[in-house]
C-alpha cells in the first residue's frame, strides 16, 4: 500500500491497536503537514487570516452587506502550500484517491443536521471532471446526503476576481425544494475563498424557509 | 511522437490496460500505484495511474493522444566566453564522435569539470543535423541551473524547460527537463544528455531509465554525465564508452577532506555546543569564508541550527521541504548568510564564492554523496581549492571509498 498524497511505500507494522483496523492510505508525515495551520489572527467566523490593521474581517463585512450569514462555518483544512497542491491534483488534475485522504479529516457524525447537501457543479463540469469534489468526499467517508440544488454555472469560479463573483448573477437553483422547510442543514464545499459561492447557494436555500443553515469547508482560501 | 491530451492523434484508446494493469504512459505495472473508483457521472469503474498523475491522469476510459515528431534542421549557434581546457576539449571531441557513430558514452568527471560546456559543440552540430536534443537531469535544480547555462550560450535558441508544473515550450527539438517528463515522448530524441545519473531517484528507479530508453530513438546517442557512475552503468556503456575526467577545469587538485573524530549527535542530545564544531566554524568565518554544513536528517539539522543560530547569526537551515529554500540559497550567494546547514538536496549544482565545507555525520553518507558534497567546494578559478571537514562518530566503507577516490583522481593523468 502507498501514501496516496506523496506516493511513498506505507511501511505496515501489525501492532495491537491497528490489528483490526482498515488500514490508511496516508502516511504520517503527510497526515502531520496537511494538518499544520499556520499561526495568525483568524476570522472568528470564516477563518480566515487577517492582516493587522483589520478589526473585523473585510470579507464578512462584504458578505454580510449582501447576504444572510450562515450559523457557523467550520473548515476542516488551512490552505497553505501543500493543500494547495493537494486541492489542485484532487480537482484539477482527476486524482480522485484524494478523495479519500480528505474524507479523513472530515467529522463522523452530523447529528444535528436532517439534511447534508453539497454545492453541485454544472453538467459541463462533471462531463468534464467524472465527478462532484464535494460530494465525492461526502462519499468517501459514507455521509448520507441530499442534492439539493443545481447549478447552471459553467465558468470556473477561480478563474474570477471577487467582484466578477458577486456581480454574477446567482447561478444556483432549488433541484428538491421538499427537503427545507424548517430542517437544519449543512452545506458543504470544498474550498472557500471569497464565500460568495456558499452565500448564493444559501441564498437560494433560504427561500424555502430552513431552519437553520451552517456551512462546512474542506479549507479556506 | 509526443503525447498530448490536445494532441490531433490517437496512440491508445486508453490510457490505461485495467488488464495487467499497465499504464501505457509511464509504463508502470505495479498494482499499487493503480486507483479505481466507480465514476459518480455514469457509473462506470475507472482505473487510473498515481504515477505519473502529475502529467496529466492516465486512466481507462480516456484515450492517449499524441502528436507527431517534427524534425528541423535549424542553425544554433552558440558563444562561450572562455576557452575550453584540454580535457574539456578532448571530452567535447568524443562526444562528438560518439554522436555521429550513434553510440553511448558516459562521462566520468569530477565535480567541476566544466561537464555542460562539453556538450555544446555536439549540441550545436546535432541541431543543425535536425536532431532532437534533450538535456535531462533527475533534479530540478540541476535542470533550471542548465536551462540558464544552455540559454545563455545558445542564445538564438527556443530552448524547452519543463519540470513539475512548468511548461515553457516552443517545439520539442531542443528540451531540458526532468527525467519524468519523457513519459510523455516516444521515439523522439535523437540525442540525450543526462546530468546527473546517478541522482536520486534515477538509480533507484527503473521506469525512469525505461522512460529515457522510450523516448530516445533507436538510433540514439545517450550521453551520461556523473561523478560517481554505478558499476551497471558502467556495464552499460562497456569500458571503451567511459571517459574519465580527472582534473578540474581550472587544473587545480580535488580538496583532500580533513578527519575529525567526533559524535555531534550525543553533544546535541546532551543539549550542549559541540565545540569543536563551533570552533571550527568560527575560525572559517574569521577567515572571511562561508560553509555549507551538510546534516544527515533534517530533525539533527534543526536541532544543530538552534545551537549555531545563537552563536552565528548569519546562518540559515534548508531542506527539500522547505518553501524559502531558494531564497535562502540566493542570500548565501549574496552573502548575506555565512553559515548555511543543509541536508543533500544542496550536494549537487550549486557554487558559491570561498566555500568551505563540514560535513557532519560523515558516516551515515554514502561515497557518492561525500563525492559530490566535496565537489562543492573550490569550483571557483579564483578559490580553486578550498576546505572540507568529515566529522564522523565512526569510519566506513564510504569514508575510506571517498579519500580513495579523492586520491585517485588527484594522482591521474589527463589523457588527452
Amino acid at each position: 500500500m502507498i501514501c496516496y498524497c506523496c506516493h511513498e511505500a506505507l511501511a505496515v507494522q501489525l501492532d495491537i491497536v491497528n490489528l483490526f483496523s482498515k488500514q490508511v492510505p496516508l502516511c504520517e508525515k503527510c497526515r502531520r503537514e496537511i494538518s499544520v495551520w499556520r499561526p495568525g489572527r483568524r476570522c472568528a467566523s470564516c477563518h480566515r487570516r487577517m492582516s493587522d490593521e483589520e478589526v473585523e474581517c473585510l470579507d464578512c463585512l462584504f458578505l454580510l452587506e449582501r447576504y444572510q450569514p450562515p450559523g457557523k462555518t467550520t473548515c476542516l483544512l488551512d490552505y497553505h502550500e501543500m493543500n494547495k497542491m493537494l486541492f489542485h491534483r484532487y480537482k484539477f488534475m482527476g486524482d480522485c484517491a484524494l478523495a479519500e485522504i480528505i474524507a479523513m479529516f472530515l467529522p463522523g457524525h452530523y447529528g444535528e443536521y436532517d439534511v447534508i447537501t453539497p454545492i453541485p457543479i454544472s453538467t459541463q463540469r462533471m462531463t468534464e471532471r467524472g465527478y462532484n469534489q464535494t460530494a465525492m468526499v461526502l462519499d468517501a467517508k459514507g455521509i448520507q446526503y441530499e442534492e439539493l440544488l443545481g447549478t447552471s454555472r459553467v465558468k470556473r469560479q477561480s478563474e474570477l476576481g471577487k467582484n466578477d463573483r458577486s456581480r454574477q448573477e446567482n447561478p444556483f437553483f432549488i433541484s428538491r425544494p421538499a427537503g427545507i422547510e424548517g430542517r437544519r442543514i449543512l452545506v458543504v464545499d470544498d474550498i472557500y475563498t471569497t464565500g460568495i459561492t456558499v452565500h448564493q447557494a444559501m441564498e437560494k436555500l433560504h427561500a424555502f424557509r430552513p431552519a437553520a443553515i451552517d456551512v462546512l469547508t474542506f479549507s479556506k482560501a | 511522437m509526443i503525447l498530448d491530451h490536445r494532441g490531433d492523434a490517437i496512440y491508445r484508446t486508453a490510457g490505461v490496460d485495467v488488464k495487467g494493469p499497465l499504464c501505457h504512459r509511464c509504463g508502470n505495472t505495479s498494482k499499487k500505484y493503480f486507483y479505481s473508483y466507480d465514476a459518480p457521472f455514469d457509473g462506470s469503474r475507472v482505473t487510473y495511474c498515481m504515477k505519473c498523475i502529475n502529467l496529466g491522469r492516465s486512466d481507462s476510459m480516456t484515450p492517449l493522444r499524441c502528436n507527431p515528431t517534427v524534425r528541423r534542421k535549424t542553425a544554433s549557434p552558440y558563444t562561450l566566453d572562455f576557452e575550453l581546457s584540454s580535457q574539456q576539449a578532448y571530452a567535447s571531441d568524443r562526444i562528438m564522435d560518439a554522436l555521429k557513430t550513434g553510440r553511448s558514452l558516459l562521462l566520468y568527471a569530477v565535480t567541476g569539470a566544466g561537464k555542460t560546456e562539453m556538450t555544446f559543440q555536439s549540441i550545436e552540430w546535432a541541431r543543425e543535423a535536425g536532431l532532437n536534443v534533450a538535456f535531462i537531469s533527475p533534479r530540478i535544480d540541476v535542470v533550471k541551473e542548465v536551462h540558464i547555462r544552455l540559454g545563455q550560450a545558445f542564445v538564438s535558441s527556443g530552448i524547452d524547460l519543463m519540470y513539475d508544473g512548468v511548461k515553457q515550450v516552443h517545439d520539442y527539438q531542443f528540451t531540458v527537463c526532468t527525467v519524468h517528463q519523457l513519459f510523455n515522448f516516444i521515439d523522439h530524441f535523437d540525442f540525450i544528455i543526462v546530468d546527473e545519473t546517478d541522482a536520486f531517484p534515477l538509480p533507484e528507479d527503473p521506469i525512469l531509465m525505461q522512460a529515457i530508453r522510450r523516448a530516445s530513438t533507436r538510433a540514439a546517442t545517450l550521453i551520461f554525465m556523473t561523478a560517481t557512475p554505478s558499476r551497471q552503468l558502467i556495464r552499460e556503456v562497456g569500458k571503451d564508452g567511459v571517459i574519465t575526467l580527472p582534473r578540474r577545469y581550472h587544473g587545480h587538485d580535488l580538496t583532500m577532506p580533513k578527519m575529525v573524530w567526533h559524535d555531534i549527535r550525543r553533544d546535541i542530545s546532551r543539549d550542549r555546543a559541540p565545540k569543536k564544531l563551533m570552533n571550527l566554524i568560527r575560525d572559517i568565518l574569521d577567515a572571511e569564508r562561508f560553509v555549507l554544513v551538510f546534516v544527515p536528517e533534517i530533525s539533527l539539522m534543526e536541532a544543530l541550527f538552534k545551537v549555531i543560530h545563537e552563536v552565528f547569526p548569519e546562518s540559515a537551515a534548508v531542506h527539500s521541504g522547505d518553501p524559502e529554500r531558494n531564497h535562502k540559497v540566493e542570500k548565501m550567494r549574496n552573502k548575506e548568510i555565512k553559515v548555511l546547514l543543509t541536508t543533500t538536496i544542496l550536494e549537487r549544482g550549486v557554487t558559491f564564492d570561498r566555500l568551505d565545507a563540514i560535513i557532519v555525520h560523515a558516516e551515515r553518507f554514502n561515497m557518492e554523496s561525500l563525492i559530490q558534497m566535496c565537489g562543492r567546494v573550490g569550483r571557483k578559478q579564483t578559490d580553486p581549492v578550498g576546505n572540507i571537514w568529515f566529522f564522523a562518530h565512526y569510519q566506513t566503507d564510504g569514508i575510506r571509498r571517498t579519500f580513495r577516490t579523492i586520491r585517485e583522481f588527484n594522482a591521474a593523468r589527463v589523457d588527452a
